[in-house]
């Protein structure tokens, strides 16, 4: 292949090891996150002073500050709104470095090959149907029952497109895409049969989900979701290693002693997990999958030990900022954060493909 | 060791090898070659895992391979694809390093294994290039560099570990061929069994300690050398009449095209 191929990178140690440049990247990565966290509580329409954000956050212990301006907006808007984007954010950025992974393929996104389509129109149905009977004398509500629907969505929709794309151990790039537009459309067209049954409150909030948004931020979808993302970043690690494996190929991942099986198993059952939760409580939010593994891909390399949890980290960060432009550039509006990551994740993306070119049609 | 008793394997309707029984010993380079289709690569995929005989029994150290964990058995042995391509921008380094994924090492060990894997391959000096960049034969190489990688990370005693390549220099230049063969024989030679799928017969005649010739599923010569590279089997093997020369002094024969 030509030294102008697509493989060009931005470093490489002279012995070609990237280990430790990847500790080095996540320790890096971690101060970034601390600082978007700090300017995202600051920054919206009412600007908070970042010395006034640190005192309030150091007052969570005192009972008598709750009752200013400044205390109520951190409290109760800005805070979940911002571990909520911190967990979508890194949900969604991790998710599609190991679908990528998974279907040895830089192209896998949940966002784009219908992932998020199908955990979308999971919890679309919830909205407009109900809760099942038999779950609310559980004592689901609706909002703890979203999350779960949306996790059966997207698993679903993981393990058809995984059985459909890859035969033998080998993944088209072809059909995997095709697949992905297939099922997407099949989502989109039972979202138009939800739509149309639905009444005005209800279409409203599937407006909502079409777009994205972290708007509707509430510590309760907070502790909804944490059941579902917590074990995504703690078993990310333990999949890892086999998801390297996998990237040889599926017999030679078996050679070097990798439970092909169960990576596979766990790595789309994470995914599933990942993307329930972050379309549960944010919609459909694309191109942070693809366009975060990609940059840190250039960097850290493919190794996943150390791709996973840096995708994790700029994908917070970068949902963060992302969700500071949808706050600040319609003011008093806001702008759906869906918008704001497919005007700078299609651009990219399209230039990927250009850099790609030949390349995809393995 | 490696046993196959009665292993019968097919695709379909299509039997691509028929009750194939074969011990496996350590400390010998054993070819096996044949036609295309012959059944070949099916024998190292059955021994590998990757493939079930749908009949009969292929054993490793008295136990089924289908039933053994994937990560025992990777101690034990390691197998040289035919071809392998990798989507991502993995440099070399990274490459071969994969080959101890799951023996758990890492820092300086893992780093001096990886950089002995290479030189040994003849890709001293090439660490920190990309995969993707380098030709086929230098692909080729930088993945038996990661099958060496897993045999030397492995703390099993080299007798007990078996080498299993699929056609390993078949996009190798003439010289590297040579050095890959003379790696494999000395492998054997410290006791590793060495398992060889091997299209050029002359590499065959050279390197091999035992030589198991392959035709429809079957095997028809069994033996050294100068006992299986005769002109009548080989022309029952590949359907064409091969001239078998021995020099005057040697054991090994050469094996030349009919006159054109």
């Amino acid at each position: 292949m030509d030294p102008t191929s697509p493989f060009l990178q931005f470093a490489s140690p002279v012995d070609g090891d990237r280990s430790s440049l990847g500790i080095a990247i996540v320790g890096l990565l971690l101060i970034g996150l601390a600082v978007s966290c700090l300017a995202s509580l600051a920054v919206g329409p009412i600007r908070i002073p970042l010395e006034t954000v640190v005192a309030t956050l150091s007052q969570w212990h005192n009972p008598d500050q709750a009752h200013t301006t400044h205390a109520l907006v951190v409290w109760d808007i800005r805070l979940p709104r911002t571990i909520m984007g911190v967990l979508v954010g890194a949900s969604l950025a991790i998710s599609g470095a190991m679908m990528q992974s998974l279907f040895r393929n830089p192209l896998a996104d949940p966002g784009l090959v219908g992932v998020s389509s199908g955990a979308a129109l999971a919890a679309m149905s919830v909205i407009v149907l109900g809760v099942p009977a038999v779950l609310e004398s559980y004592g689901f509500d609706r909002f703890g029952f979203l999350p779960l629907a949306a996790f059966v969505g997207s698993l679903i929709t993981t393990t058809a497109l995984y059985m459909i794309s890859t035969r033998k151990g080998r993944t088209s790039t072809a059909t995997m895409l095709l697949a992905g537009i297939a099922i997407a459309a099949l989502a989109g067209a039972f979202t138009g049969v939800l739509v149309y049954m639905s009444t005005d409150q209800q279409l409203r909030d599937l407006t909502f989900w079409s777009l994205g948004s972290l708007a509707g931020a509430t510590w309760g979808k907070i502790f909804a979701i944490i059941p579902f993302t917590l074990p995504v970043f703690l078993l990310a690690s333990m999949v890892a290693n086999g998801l390297n494996g996998l990237l040889l190929g599926e017999s030679q991942a078996l050679h070097i002693g990798i439970n092909v099986q169960r990576v596979k198993a766990l790595a789309v059952f994470l995914v599933a997990l990942a993307v329930g939760a972050a379309v549960s409580v944010s919609g459909i939010i694309g191109f942070v999958g693809i366009v975060v593994p990609h940059l840190l891909r250039l960097i850290v390399g493919p190794d996943n030990r150390f791709l996973l949890p840096s995708c994790a980290l700029l994908g917070a960060s970068l949902l963060l900022c992302a969700d500071m432009v949808s706050r600040i550039i319609v003011v008093p509006a806001e702008l759906p954060i869906g918008i704001v990551t497919a005007i700078l994740g299609g651009p990219f993306f399209l230039w990927l493909l250009l850099r790609r070119r030949g390349y995809i049609d393995v | 060791m490696f046993e196959m008793h009665d292993a019968t394997f097919s695709y379909g309707d299509n039997t691509v090898l028929t009750r194939f029984s074969r011990r496996f010993e350590p400390g010998r380079l054993i070819a096996i070659a044949g036609a295309n289709g012959a059944g070949k690569s099916t024998i190292l995929k059955l021994l590998t895992g990757e493939l079930k005989a749908a009949s009969g029994h292929v054993l490793f150290r008295d136990h089924e391979v289908g039933q053994t964990k994937p990560a025992e058995l990777a101690m034990y042995r390691a197998v040289l694809p035919q071809n392998s391509e990798l989507s991502f921008p993995f440099t070399v380094h990274e490459v071969a390093g994969l080959g101890l994924s799951a023996s758990g090492l890492d820092g300086v060990r893992k780093k001096h294994l990886i950089r002995e894997a290479l030189t040994s391959v003849d890709l001293g000096g090439y660490q920190a290039r990309f995969y993707q960049q380098l030709s086929g034969g230098e692909q080729q190489r930088v993945q038996l560099a990661r099958v060496l990688c897993q045999l030397l990370g492995s703390p099993i005693a080299e007798e007990r570990k078996y080498l299993l390549l699929d056609e390993p220099v078949s996009s190798l230049d003439i010289r590297h061929q040579f050095e890959t063969m003379q790696l494999a024989r000395r492998y054997a030679q410290q006791g590793l069994g060495v398992i060889a799928v091997l299209h050029d017969l002359n590499l065959v005649s050279q390197f091999a300690d035992e030589v198991v010739i392959m035709h429809e599923g079957c095997s028809i010569a069994d033996g050294t050398p100068e006992q299986t590279l005769r002109e009548d089997v080989l022309e029952t093997a590949f359907g064409i009449r091969l001239q078998v020369k021995t020099e005057p002094g040697e054991l090994r024969p050469h094996i030349m095209l009919p006159p054109v």
